[in-house]
């Protein structure tokens, strides 16, 4: 097994070998890798950061991956599973970031089943561990960050339209007379026309990276301590902006009822007339999850109840790019992170806040003279 | 489950009373957002009392709303009203608001607060505006045989829905009353003459999620929802493997609850909406006068998703099917008991 593991996965197999429990030191990511991943052996790095919202996540992935030929080892603060899948063995490591952020970092590309099993896991391990999308901000600051270290080329995006959600996929070749656009220059040109999925990236000779809109990365080549500072960095940091988001939501008696998490949409979706009847269909698909419709038309107030915790949350559209999200009793981090993903994923997002303090409207705003 | 004709009338008539009862809660978070969520409207009120209950010489009036202004001897009384073609629905509903003309007193921050005079709303329906006109107006208070006499006219309001937003509309019928604004900063009474008033419901929607009740007897569909959907959940979390979990419940207590956090809801509310839950099969009485409901996600084996229609139509159908028959057999084969049912079967096979 450990030669198997050793030739497929060099960085989890030098992690596996190095671990010697939760007091040992914990290494660096950069480290490791360049510890592991040489010119001779290459491989892939891929990151998925999510919130955490429990104690032990590597506990609650163990649980999410029943049936299944698992071992554990603890190295420092980092979890590691050694997944013995039919395809090859690989290791997953569950490493933390800063408080309710974690990176669950493999050399298993995103595409590859074994990858999509630790997904599955991540969703069965909720409200513990929740995924969640990237705003346009995000994705943008990304971009920005890695400039200070060449010019940020696109070689490949792709993109849901915003008109009916249908793929778009685009590349770029890099020639002598002409560059691939920016980072900058491609979220501009499909501001409007399509959300992102991906983007595949490269910074001159430096760096390539995949970018996801699920707040994931993969490393292909270059300087992995780049990648390490800059493009997780940035993933911990949306992560734990959004993780500041999404918690202490819950309400209160006797406390002032706070704001509502926004999710704003890259159009006016909610103009088409069918598109409250999609909207509510979209949300039957929410995993164990139940909703209760109390007003429909013309405007929509649902609530939709989460099973997993019972988070509930008095959900609005009243607006045409908007879905305004008013916690109830009981709301965890896991649950509005999850909800609010589902929804992100599934329409064109660009962004998840708090709605910001209404302007004070006065006779002339709210008065139609006859 | 049974089958039940979407096109049953019971279905229509519980549906259309939980979207009546629903508009009342906009149409009183509307008001309570004009008065203390916009810019110059809250400089002049001392308090806003979304649910009030006023006793004077033993008689009880709870209003939808009452306005009580910093300066101004005059207060608010706001009716949402809806009524029918039997002419005992207007009487009763001016017999309503002739109590609510004869208060001395409303809600304070603290105590019920003296005033000189009351001005009351009324307000209604598009489709009843005309008609609360003519029929409390003319018929009742122009007329000399009619006992509904107070001193002052009430002012009718209907409300629409148009491009978007919630519109309020005095009735320019010479006859309308007219509300009495304070001498100081702006009035609802001078923006009713200027034109209508129009509310997006983004505006309300805060209060509305935070306060989801009127004062009025709360639908039984309608807080059986709540009940399923928050105040259960909220109390004892998920469900994550979907098996139905028992939950006690104790009416005057979880009216207790529900008042601290979402608003006014008595005891009897509370056991109509349980007494619908048991008609949907999904709670039933103890010996101790409470209630055990087997919650789960009702959601999952059925095509329809919507709590409130699953409940509506539970009701209607009290289907043998569901968590309770559930959470029976699982406490049975705990218990090592067979249960009926496999013992019917048992004597069936002799």
């Amino acid at each position: 097994m450990s030669d198997l593991l050793r030739s497929n996965d060099p960085l989890g197999s030098y992690l596996w070998n190095a671990a010697h429990g939760a007091s040992g030191m914990t290494p660096s990511l950069s480290e490791a890798v360049e510890a592991s991943v040489t010119t001779e052996n290459p491989c892939q790095i891929t990151a998925w950061t999510v919130i955490v919202d429990d104690p032990d996540p590597l506990e609650k992935i163990i649980e999410a991956s029943t049936g299944l030929d698992l071992e554990v080892k603890r190295i420092g603060l980092i979890g590691l599973v050694l997944v013995n899948a039919h395809q090859g063995a690989f290791v997953l490591g569950i490493w933390p970031s800063r408080k309710g952020v974690a990176h669950l970092v493999s050399t298993v590309p995103v595409t590859d089943i074994r990858w999509q099993r630790v997904e599955r896991w991540v969703r069965k391990a909720a409200p513990a561990l929740s995924a969640f999308q990237l705003d346009d901000d995000d994705l943008e600051g990304i971009g920005t960050a890695l400039s200070d270290h060449g010019r940020v080329e696109v070689a490949r995006l792709s993109a849901r339209t915003t008109v009916d959600r249908s793929s778009y996929t685009r590349g770029w070749r890099a020639s002598e007379n002409q560059q691939r656009p920016t980072l900058a220059e491609v979220l501009e040109e499909v501001e409007g026309i399509a959300t992102v999925k991906t983007l595949t990236i490269h910074v001159e000779d430096v760096l390539s990276v995949h970018l996801r809109k699920l707040a994931g990365a993969t490393f292909y080549s270059g300087q992995f301590k780049i990648f390490e500072e800059v493009v997780l960095e940035q993933l911990a940091q949306a992560a734990a902006t959004r993780r500041k988001l999404l918690e202490n939501r819950e309400r209160k008696i006797d406390e002032p009822v706070r704001l509502p998490i926004i999710i704003k949409m890259a159009e006016p979706l909610f103009r088409e007339a069918d598109a409250i009847t999609a909207f509510i269909e979209m949300l039957t698909s929410f995993p164990n999850s139940g909703l209760a419709v109390f007003h429909r038309n013309p405007y929509l107030h649902l609530v939709v109840t989460d099973y997993m915790d019972g988070s509930n949350f008095d959900t609005f559209v009243v607006s045409d790019d908007e879905v305004a999200i008013h916690p109830g009793y009981r709301s965890s981090i896991g649950s509005l992170s999850r909800f609010t993903e589902h929804i992100s994923s599934n329409l064109p997002a660009r962004g998840t806040l708090e709605m910001p303090e209404p302007a004070l409207l006065d006779r002339d705003d709210l008065v139609a003279v006859d | 489950m049974p089958r039940l004709d979407p096109k049953d009338p019971r279905l229509d008539e519980l549906i259309k009373e939980y979207r009546r009862y629903d508009q009342s809660v906009d149409i009183v978070s509307i008001f309570e957002w004009l008065y203390t969520k916009t810019k110059s409207l809250p400089e002049t009120v001392k308090h806003f009392e979304r649910f009030p209950r006023i006793t004077v010489d033993n008689v009880t009036c709870t209003p939808d709303f009452t306005v009580l202004f910093h300066n101004h001897p005059v207060a608010i009384v706001g009716e949402i009203a809806q009524f029918a073609t039997k002419e005992q629905s207007v009487d009763s509903l001016c017999a309503q608001l002739l109590k609510y003309d004869g208060l001395t007193e409303i809600p304070g921050q603290n105590d019920n607060e003296k005033i000189e005079s009351i001005d009351t709303i009324l307000i209604v329906p598009i489709r009843l505006g005309s008609n609360a006109v003519h029929r409390v107006l003319r018929e009742r208070l122009e007329s000399p045989e009619h006992i509904y006499k107070p001193q002052r006219r009430p002012c009718i309001v209907q409300h629409s829905f148009d491009e978007g937003k919630y519109v309020l509309q005095r009735l320019g019928d010479p006859e309308n009353g007219i509300l009495r604004d304070p001498t100081h900063g702006e009035g609802i009474g001078k923006w009713f003459k200027r034109g209508n008033v129009n509310v997006d419901p983004m505006k309300f929607s805060s209060i509305k999620a935070s306060r989801v009740f009127v004062n009025d007897t709360v639908n039984p569909l309608y807080l059986a929802t709540h009940l399923w959907t928050r105040t259960i959940p909220s109390k004892v979390g998920g469900s994550p493997k979907n098996k139905p979990i028992p939950v006690g419940i104790n009416p005057s207590q979880i009216a207790n609850e529900i008042r601290e956090q979402y608003g006014s809801v008595r005891s009897s509310d509370v056991k109509r909406a349980l007494d619908l839950l048991e008609k949907a099969n999904l709670a039933e009485k103890t010996d101790l006068g409470e209630w055990r409901i087997a919650w789960s996600n009702l959601g999952t084996r059925s095509k329809e998703k919507d709590v409130v229609q699953i409940l509506a139509k539970r009701s209607l159908t009290s289907p043998d099917s569901g968590p309770l028959a559930q959470l029976k057999k699982i406490e049975r084969n705990a218990s090592g008991d067979k249960g009926p049912i496999q013992r019917e079967l048992t004597i069936f096979k002799k």
